[in-house]
């Protein structure tokens, strides 16, 4: 299965029932591209870090959570001997979370194309119902080009869920950068 | 029809032998990341929740929540289906994961699911310590 936002330039090389692996090859024919990925802001990761820091400090880094009867959610911690040692409650969270966005530009002839928007691509994506495509202010492609796979994974228990377009349902999409004839896995994120 | 008399009664003794017994049954198998450390956690845990005989009823590997009778279409790397106690959903940390997005996941899924209990592993021996 071809993710359908990747059809007319994705060219399926291997494929099976678990998985599809495309090689990105532009409209004009050309498959060399420069990549860009959004990053963080400066005061997003400062925000982030003070965060994960104060909650790795209080409840470490694997941690446990609870909901009551009422759908209420504590963070919880434990002794060795397994009793809670603390408890608190979880209000909703001040800091918006960061979604992953990768597109390509081609080197050729410039168009450029989406590989992965999390707001909208991935299994956890497709059932949540978002429609916004992330907004990226200005793109920032990588200044040398290479050739693009994408690995694509799915579950084979999605069709019992409502969805439209089963084929951006995946649960981990894999981006290789080729450069030299040396694959490089660029990212890989798991999207359920 | 007689077939079908015997069958129901056959499958009943066998749902009736199971329960019994503290059969559990498996549903699914654990996600394949690019991390082995990934699937040979959420195995683990599996694991460790079917040996407690007659606890869990169902325990769920990378499957939705509804596919184990909870709430929501989300998946979780491990689900164990309480006969006795709390659920236990179980999410295994990624590389690409943070704890502020694991929060969230986990967050929302017991909230959906009231008395239940979430955990975030983030090492291998970490289930160990885990009651």
């Amino acid at each position: 299965m071809i993710p359908s936002y990747l059809k007319d330039i994705g060219k399926e090389i291997h494929s099976n029932k678990e998985s599809t692996k495309l090689k990105i090859i532009c409209t004009c024919g050309c498959d060399e591209f420069k990549l860009f990925r959004k990053k963080k802001s400066r005061e997003y990761i400062k925000l982030e870090k003070e965060y994960e820091e104060q909650f790795i400090k209080e409840f470490g880094r694997g941690f446990e959570m609870q909901s009551d009867l009422n759908g209420q959610v504590f963070v919880i911690k434990r002794n060795i001997f397994g009793k809670i040692v603390k408890k608190t409650e979880i209000k909703k969270l001040d800091i918006p979370l960061f979604k992953n966005f990768i597109s390509v530009k081609c080197s050729s002839c410039c168009r450029e194309y989406i590989l992965f928007d999390e707001n909208i691509h991935g299994y956890d994506a497709v059932i949540e119902k978002n429609q916004e495509s992330t907004i990226v202010e200005s793109k920032h492609y990588s200044d040398d080009s290479q050739k693009i796979e994408v690995i694509v994974y799915y579950n084979d228990d999605n069709e019992e869920e409502n969805i439209n377009d089963l084929s951006v349902a995946f649960g981990r999409i894999k981006i290789i950068k080729i450069t030299n004839n040396k694959k490089i896995t660029y990212c890989d994120f798991e999207c359920e | 029809m007689s077939g079908a008399i015997i069958g129901g009664a056959t499958g009943a003794l066998t749902a009736g032998l199971n329960y019994a017994l503290g059969g559990v049954k498996i549903i699914g198998s654990a996600q394949k990341t690019g991390n082995l450390f990934h699937r040979f956690s959420s195995n683990v845990q599996a694991g460790k929740f079917a040996m407690q005989i007659g606890r869990y009823s169902e325990i769920g590997l990378n499957s939705k929540l509804k596919t184990v009778g909870l709430n929501g279409a989300k998946r979780l790397d491990v689900t164990a289906v309480a006969r006795i106690g709390k659920n236990k959903l179980i999410e295994v940390v990624s590389k690409t994961q943070t704890v502020l997005s694991q929060q969230n996941k986990i967050n929302a899924m017991i909230a959906s699911n009231p008395g239940t209990t979430g955990r975030v592993v983030s090492w291998a021996l970490q289930h160990w310590f885990y009651f």
